[in-house]
């Protein structure tokens, strides 16, 4: 069934691999920084070897989520710019929440919820990288003035990732046939042409 | 010439020289001698090449061979130095 | 060290309460600034007492020795030669953990039981639950806990809590030859303050006075300042310290807050599944292609 012919691709797998390796990383540290920064959350400390372990990973696996994530950046920042369409869409979200996605304007690959996602994220990632780099004392001494406004930044914004991550791993597993775009790389041509009918139109055409 | 508080100083006296970081302090009030402004300045006495701390320059290399004859007291406390600011600093 | 004597009123990261049925006072450290002469015996007994010995240092063209606090120096004298009436005056100030009321050590380390405050007031950081993270710095609003390099912990005065728990006075109060430093219950101390303040009004000081800031809900280390209403000639001791807003928000707040948006979403995830059902691609489409 994931090997049908008739099935188009929609990602690479170099894309896949990229896209795990950011959305394991970001787990990791979802799980590391919620031990430091919540008591509730501390016996998550045991995944990693400890309190001291935690503290000590919890900044190298965001140098590895920040390099895998630019890569990320770097292949669809183009795809995910806003158009007229996508703004269309937003205003009419609320169909297809509702699970009516019939009359929604048509999307290319992706629709103006995604795009959203997309810079909301990337909003989030950069406040994390900035200031979980002034937070890293074993590398860095930044005035404690800047430490304490960057201890406030990075848990806001993981906060927010954390829910914004919800949100897309949610629409993923609601939007049936999504998963296996990400896994196998390929979805049906019907998925393609009742949700991203731009893109399906694109594709069908140049295949 | 400005001394800032770690600048390296030479000292001079007619017997020799060592070098010293400076402590620059407002208790010592510079004194007005004949017209001329005399400033005081204090070097511990126990310091040299050998020691648990840091190694540096023998303070008694400044000091006068004048003794009291009588009571054999050396009179190495007050004497006579010229001040010269070094690039180094600490 | 936590000694069993010694009963725990709050500890880091931890939401319940702990053993703290003994109902002992709070003591504190008073440090006379008009009493002290420099000497440094108080850091050479912190350092015996303590078993620390900090690097040989440089001679930076000041008293300072060593410059700041380290993991290593646990007390440091500050010297300041101020001007304040157009007076030259040699400020000495001994500084150091001020054993907060309110501390923000506490209230910032994420890891539980790495920092306690004691019934006494005392409050202490045990290094077996330190994850070495430095957040503990960023709370304070001294500037004085200090990461090891050799082993990853924060360290700092511990107001010889090991002394203290067996009845003996911190070996800073023991050993300090004027007297400048004493200890005992924090009223007593507060009270003695108040005769020298006194005396010191007598002999010119109009502004002498306690420090024991209100923003960080009283210390259980004191000074007796000469000059109570310009705390900053001491070597820039803060006017009105308190724990920064930004660390009672990240670490208040922000924590039930974050709880409370992950749930909702999660929640909201669940009921829209069980309300809207899956997003299945529909029939007709489905058959365009078979």
């Amino acid at each position: 069934m994931q090997r049908d012919r008739n099935d188009l691709v929609r990602y690479t797998p170099s894309e896949r691999l990229n896209h795990w390796i950011v959305g394991i990383s970001f787990i990791l540290l979802g799980l590391s920084g919620l031990a430091l920064f919540h008591p509730a959350f501390w016996p998550f400390t045991l995944l990693f070897g400890g309190g001291t372990w935690t503290r000590i990973l919890h900044p190298y696996l965001g140098v590895l989520m920040a390099v895998a994530y630019v890569i990320m950046l770097i292949s669809f920042t183009r795809l995910n710019l806003m158009a007229a369409a996508d703004w269309q869409w937003l205003k009419r979200v609320r169909e297809m929440v509702d699970g009516d996605d019939h009359n929604m304007p048509e999307q290319g690959k992706y629709n103006g919820g995604q795009k959203l996602l997309f810079w909301l994220l990337f909003w989030c990632m950069l406040l994390l990288i900035l200031s979980g780099v002034a937070l890293w004392r074993t590398w860095f001494n930044f005035p404690v003035e800047w430490v304490r406004l960057a201890a406030v930044v990075h848990s806001a914004s993981a906060a927010v990732m954390i829910g914004l991550i919800m949100v897309h791993v949610y629409a993923a597993i609601w939007t049936k046939g999504t998963i296996r775009a990400m896994w196998y790389g390929t979805v049906t041509r019907a998925w393609a042409k009742q949700h991203h009918r731009g893109w399906y139109k694109e594709v069908t055409k140049e295949g | 010439m400005i001394k800032a508080a770690g600048d390296h100083v030479r000292v001079r006296s007619k017997r020799g020289f060592i070098v010293a970081v400076a402590v620059v302090t407002k208790r010592l009030k510079t004194l007005m001698i004949e017209g001329r402004p005399v400033h005081t300045v204090g070097i511990p006495i126990h310091w040299g090449f050998k020691g648990v701390a840091r190694n540096g320059y023998i303070t008694n290399t400044l000091t006068p061979f004048v003794g009291d004859a009588n009571t054999q007291t050396p009179e190495f406390k007050a004497f006579l130095v010229d001040l010269e600011l070094l690039p180094t600093k600490v | 060290m936590a000694l069993q004597p010694l009963d725990i009123a709050a500890r880091s990261a931890t939401t319940t309460p702990s053993p703290s049925a003994r109902q002992g006072f709070e003591v504190a450290k008073l440090i006379d600034i008009s009493k002290c002469i420099g000497c440094k015996a108080c850091q050479v007994a912190c350092m015996e007492w303590n078993d620390l010995r900090d690097e040989v240092g440089f001679n930076h063209g000041v008293y300072d020795n060593p410059l700041d606090l380290t993991d290593q120096s646990w007390t440091v004298m500050r010297f300041s030669e101020v001007e304040p009436d157009g007076r030259l005056e040699w400020l000495i100030r001994k500084d150091g953990c001020m054993h907060c009321a309110d501390p923000g050590c506490l209230k910032a380390c994420p890891a539980p039981g790495a920092i306690v405050k004691y019934g006494n007031g005392i409050v202490d950081f045990n290094q077996e639950n330190c994850i070495g993270c430095g957040y503990c710095i960023t709370g304070c609003p001294f500037n004085i806990p200090r990461l090891a390099a050799k082993d990853g912990k924060a360290y700092k005065c511990t107001l010889c809590s090991d002394r203290v728990a067996v009845g003996l006075e911190p070996a800073c109060v023991k050993t300090c030859p004027t007297g400048a430093i004493t200890y005992g219950a924090k009223d007593d101390m507060i009270e003695s303050a108040a005769i020298r303040v006194r005396d010191l009004n007598d002999r010119g000081f109009a502004n002498a006075g306690l420090y024991d800031p209100p923003g960080v809900g009283g210390t259980h280390v004191m000074y007796v300042l000469q000059h109570a209403d310009r705390p900053e000639l001491y070597a820039d001791l803060p006017r009105d310290p308190q724990i920064d807003p930004l660390v009672s928000v990240w670490k208040g707040l922000a924590k039930p807050l974050a709880i409370a948006a992950f749930a909702a979403v999660s929640l909201a995830g669940l009921f829209h599944y069980i309300t809207k059902g899956p997003n299945e691609v529909s029939k007709e489409t489905e058959k365009e292609f078979d």
